[in-house]
């Protein structure tokens, strides 16, 4: 499913309930559903969170189960399916939860024979579909199996599910594993930009151990015991949300707020190197801007929901530095202006030698985009346009996020 | 006060305004440049639980 589509929920909550009873090391647990929400029985905490450890106990490996939320994705799905039958560890249980499609989505999906479930009554878009699907598939699960959520819009490297479950073996406390999101081809200008700015992030991410900004909705691997853990814990001091259900379907940003929860409940996620996933990318500046509305609101209203708290601090710095850096072109001009009016002009060369620098490093950043994306960003001038057009868009995203505008969702 | 008067009365104060601008972008062009330095340089942050580190970086 492609961020920001329109989704139309229809009035009312969903209900889907079960209740399943899964062993696990020789305890029962109960699960209890009612809605979108999972909640695990009283008395029942998780052996890790006990402070318990469950190796050697482990009743059989770690089950995948991947969890595809969708809306009018027919383009995009059977590649998407495709994808994830190709891994040289294939999930165990593929499951598309259809979000009020009118398209073949539903049937191209049942056609190629994986599990299809239609929302029922979802007015929460991507995230309420996804709570709507793991209501259905956590009750079948133990906390060391795995859930991949995936976008409907892109497709996994053949290694993505292998590589990933190696890292929760090395260290079950990552709790979530993102892949490395990839731009999709796309002939447009809007779309090679993109791809630099993705490619560039994505490297940013890989020099700082995996540490990542947000845990990508185009591929995240999820440990059971960390989105139980989530959803247990919502509605306390720790993280905001419905006690119950694993993502915030109040929140623009569904994943970000969930890579949030994760550390403020002490699990620790990463993005991997070696999980890649292509996506597509908003083929037009309509489109582009739409999505990054979306994307700065959601991470704004996000940080104010937490506060300056422990997990958040860094995430404010950042988005400090960033409405501060959005000044720097007023003042460049401001102060090149009076300059010329008032004040005697003199270049000193010794500057310009900081142009090849910015250019190396533009160009480091960008290898992966190809020949035209290299050129784009070695000429310097493209992203630093795209950059002053997004720091437009963070203006209105924060002024937006303060009066509380109705959301805006890609059409 | 006429017009003269009052340039003259404005312009120590907006000079000191404009030497003030082109030091605040002088640092933040020398922290890009930096910044950029860094960038280039190779860095790899090591972490054992990441398994890419057990046959090194791909």
């Amino acid at each position: 499913m492609r961020s920001g589509v329109p989704w139309k929920g229809c009035a009312g909550p969903a209900r889907i309930d079960v209740t399943a009873t899964p062993r696990v090391a020789g305890t029962t647990r109960t699960y209890e559903f009612s809605g979108n929400t999972a909640v695990l029985g009283a008395g029942a905490a998780p052996p890790e969170v006990r402070g318990e450890s469950l190796a050697g106990t482990r009743p059989r490996a770690a089950r995948v189960t991947a969890l595809v939320p969708a809306h009018n994705e027919e383009i995009g799905i059977a590649q998407t399916i495709d994808s994830l039958r190709r891994q040289t560890q294939p999930p165990d249980r593929i499951l598309v939860a259809a979000d009020n499609c009118t398209d073949g989505t539903v049937a191209i999906a049942r056609a190629m024979g994986v599990e299809v479930i239609e929302t029922v009554g979802n007015t929460a878009k991507k995230a309420g579909a996804l709570n709507q699907g793991l209501a259905l598939v956590l009750p079948t699960l133990e906390p060391h199996d795995v859930v991949l959520m995936m976008d409907a819009d892109s497709r996994l490297s053949p290694i993505f599910i292998a590589r990933g479950m190696r890292y929760f073996d090395k260290h079950p406390q990552r709790g979530g594993i993102s892949g490395s999101y990839v731009a999709g081809d796309h002939p447009s200008r809007v779309g090679l930009l993109q791809r630099i700015e993705y490619a560039q992030g994505l490297r940013t991410v890989h020099r700082r151990a995996g540490r990542i900004h947000v845990l990508s909705g185009a591929a995240t691997m999820f440990t059971v015991e960390a989105l139980m853990t989530v959803a247990r814990l919502r509605g306390s001091s720790l993280i905001p949300g419905v006690p119950g259900q694993v993502y915030d379907e109040a929140s623009l940003t569904e994943d970000y707020e969930l890579t949030v929860a994760l550390q403020r409940v002490g699990f620790d996620p990463r993005c991997a190197r070696d999980c890649r996933v292509v996506t597509d990318i908003m083929p037009t500046w309509s489109d582009w801007r739409t999505q990054r509305l979306r994307w700065q609101r959601g991470t704004l209203e996000t940080l104010m929901t937490y506060g300056f708290v422990e997990h958040t601090r860094k995430a404010w710095a950042v988005q400090a530095w960033t409405y501060f850096r959005t000044l720097v072109p007023l003042l460049m001009v401001a102060i090149w202006s009076y300059a010329v009016a008032f004040e005697e002009l003199s270049l000193h060369l010794m500057w310009l030698a900081l142009i090849p620098v910015f250019m190396l490093d533009q160009l480091l950043a960008s290898w992966r985009t190809g020949r035209r994306g290299r050129l784009y960003a070695v000429v310097l001038v493209p992203m630093l346009l795209y950059d002053l057009v997004q720091s437009v868009v963070y203006w209105q995203a924060l002024s937006r996020a303060l009066h509380g505008a109705d959301p805006e969702w890609i059409t | 006060m006429d017009t003269a008067g009052f340039a003259d009365l404005v312009e120590p104060i907006t000079h000191d305004g404009f030497l003030a601008g082109t030091a605040v972008l002088t640092t933040i062009t020398l922290v890009a440049g930096a910044l950029a330095v860094r960038r280039i340089l190779p860095r790899n942050e090591r972490d054992e639980t990441l398994p890419w580190t057990e046959d090194g970086p791909r």
